[in-house]
């Protein structure tokens, strides 16, 4: 008996590898900041955060993946999955089922193409949904089926569905009950998980697009119906070089049945930006980047134009630095950042990111972080 | 791979003396130039905290697709894309590619060098400055000179075996006349009826301690290579 269980379970260990063939990849930042609000007093505060990501190996033909993230501070943990895919591909057609990262449109800061997450705020993310200390400065994941036809080598086209996954809640009423007792003394109102309209076929987004090339510039449009907001959301994007690599996006959100355009102009969004990359002698780059975003008839005259200016310096390929922020014109409402990245070791690097927001209605926030993370 | 996969190529031919910088650099280019091919190696970047290490897969077909997959180090996931006209990167974190008019660099050795870069003529001026002996092998000495503000190096000086074309050192130069990185090839192999650079060493000569050292495990030559592999789904997936 234990021969035929010891060599059950050596074919067992044989046939393992076959069959689960694993990348692991983790990443651990420890974080602490230094913040002053107004003349308060300087508050710090520090936080662990990460990830751990599981990735298929050895088929060509299908992938998948599986990422956890972590938030640790004080006694408080999070723990999310941010990324749960399977991708899968035949002759024709691939195939992503699960929560992935998806991106529509074109633009680092300001993305009006992004009409599947314009509804979303990026976690840590400020007005417009930009992290500016983060690598990717608009970084969200959504739970989807996708499927992509390609025609050409720059020619595809794009089916998605989007099942909703707002924390979506409504008011209801919960019994109470008395010690022993099985017989409701009444009830109250809480606030509770809405699982009914989650799974509603009607509160459900779905759409698709087309990109191709024609002239070296990358076109783009597609559609999103979102069901739980009963809106249509067509997009448009170019993107191209001109002497400067720029792109150019447009996108609006219709309500069902109110076409008229005095009824959706007030949600017509306008992006664009420019990207130049000078190569400085000695292996040195300096790259520049102005993005806008224009919502020309939107209610709060005041929220009409956001700015982004960039300057990146990489003076050698261990420390980059960089100026970015976001800035209101028409309010001179400032938030911005000056960050450095120091890569020594492999996989390790130290940055430091000082971050100042104005706004004309509040006090002057000032904030200090030193992030260190180690990829391994 | 300018430095590191084309150039580096033997072709065993008869040596023609009165060959003009501009044959010479023409034969190079023509020689490190293939139907396509596969490698698989990896770079290593020196600074001064020690080493960093990518592992990569190459793919080209013809002198305008390639793609490079990076498959460990910081890089692990992210994959290059060149057309004649753009450079395409993905980064696997993202889920998006991105395109790139201008170069962008892994340490000493910029993407468009290790995605191909073959036609020097067009964008370089040449001149032969005489010939010389590197490891009891006969070169010749080319200087090439920018013609366009687009290619990393001013000025480069090339050093080229007479017999085989193989590119067995390169020192290039800032604007001012300063020398920035040497390139010396440490291993030729024979891979058919081709000579191949195997291993080659980028030195910084502006800083201590750096360096970009480029090893490929294995290649092959004029394999069948689907186009599919060269197109944005590809990249995608």
């Amino acid at each position: 008996m234990v021969r035929k269980i010891t060599l059950i379970f050596l074919i067992a260990s044989i046939g393992i590898p076959l069959f689960s063939d694993v990348n692991i990849s983790a990443s651990l930042s420890g974080l602490v900041t230094a913040n002053r609000v107004g003349d308060s007093d300087i508050t710090a505060s520090s936080l662990a955060k990460g990830y751990l990501s599981l990735n298929s190996s050895g088929l060509n033909d299908v992938k998948s993946q599986l990422t956890l993230d972590f938030t640790s501070m004080k006694n408080l943990g999070i723990l999310s999955i941010s990324k749960a895919w399977i991708k899968f591909r035949f002759p024709l057609f691939r195939v992503t089922l699960g929560k992935n990262r998806i991106t529509w449109g074109e633009g680092a800061a300001f993305n009006a193409g992004d009409v599947i997450f314009d509804d979303y705020s990026a976690p840590g993310a400020g007005e417009e949904g930009v992290d500016l200390t983060a690598e990717e400065l608009r970084s969200m994941n959504r739970t989807l089926a996708q499927l992509i036809v390609p025609f050409g080598r720059f020619t595809y086209g794009e089916l998605i569905f989007l099942p909703y996954d707002f924390p979506l809640y409504i008011e209801a009423p919960v019994p109470y009950y008395e010690l022993d007792s099985s017989k409701p003394l009444g009830y109250s109102l809480t606030t509770i998980p809405d699982y009914k309209t989650a799974l509603d076929l009607t509160q459900q987004s779905y759409g698709g697009r087309f990109v191709t090339k024609a002239g070296g510039i990358k076109l783009e449009s597609g559609y999103i119906y979102n069901g739980y907001t009963k809106m249509h959301k067509p997009y448009i994007s170019f993107d191209g070089t001109l002497g400067v690599d720029y792109h150019l996006s447009t996108s609006a959100s219709i309500e069902n049945e109110k076409y008229e355009f005095e009824n959706w102009k007030e949600s017509l969004k306008i992006s664009a930006g420019v990207f130049y990359l000078f190569n400085l002698e000695e292996d040195r780059s300096l790259t520049l980047r102005v993005e806008a975003l224009v919502k020309p008839f939107t209610e709060s005259e005041k929220s009409r134009i956001f700015l982004y200016p960039e300057i990146s310096l990489v003076p050698n390929d261990e420390i980059a630095l960089f100026l970015r922020g976001i800035i209101n014109p028409l309010d001179l409402d400032i938030n911005s950042t000056l960050g450095m990245n120091w890569k020594t070791y492999q996989g390790f690097s130290i940055g430091t990111f000082f971050n100042l927001k104005y706004k004309e209605s509040e006090e002057l926030d000032l904030s200090l972080t030193v992030a260190v993370t180690h990829k391994f | 791979m300018k430095k590191i996969l084309f150039i580096l190529l033997f072709i065993p031919c008869t040596l023609i003396f009165s060959q003009s910088a501009d044959d010479i650099v023409r034969k190079v280019d023509e020689n490190s130039t293939y139907k396509s091919y596969r490698a698989e190696g990896k770079v290593v970047v020196e600074g001064s905290y020690g080493k960093r290490t990518s592992e990569f897969i190459a793919y080209a077909k013809g002198v305008d697709n390639s793609l490079i997959e990076f498959i460990s180090g910081e890089e692990e996931g992210q994959k290059i894309f060149k057309t004649s006209d753009d450079l395409y990167i993905k980064y696997p974190y993202a889920e998006d590619i991105q395109r790139l008019s201008r170069k962008k660099t892994l340490g000493a050795v910029s993407y468009d060098e290790m995605s191909g870069e073959r036609d020097t003529l067009k964008n370089y001026k040449t001149k032969l400055l005489g010939r010389e002996t590197i490891d009891g092998r006969d070169v010749y000495k080319i200087e090439l000179i920018a013609k366009t503000s687009k290619v990393a190096h001013y000025k480069q000086e090339l050093f080229v075996d007479s017999e085989n074309f193989v590119v067995l050192k390169v020192l290039y130069y800032s604007k001012s006349g300063k020398l920035t990185k040497e390139m010396v090839t440490k291993e030729v192999k024979k891979i058919g009826d081709k000579f191949i650079g195997t291993r080659s060493l980028i030195t910084d000569k502006l800083k201590a301690n750096n360096s970009t050292e480029s090893i490929l495990f294995s290649i092959e030559l004029d394999i069948p290579l689907d186009d599919k592999i060269f197109s944005l789904d590809e990249l995608a997936w």
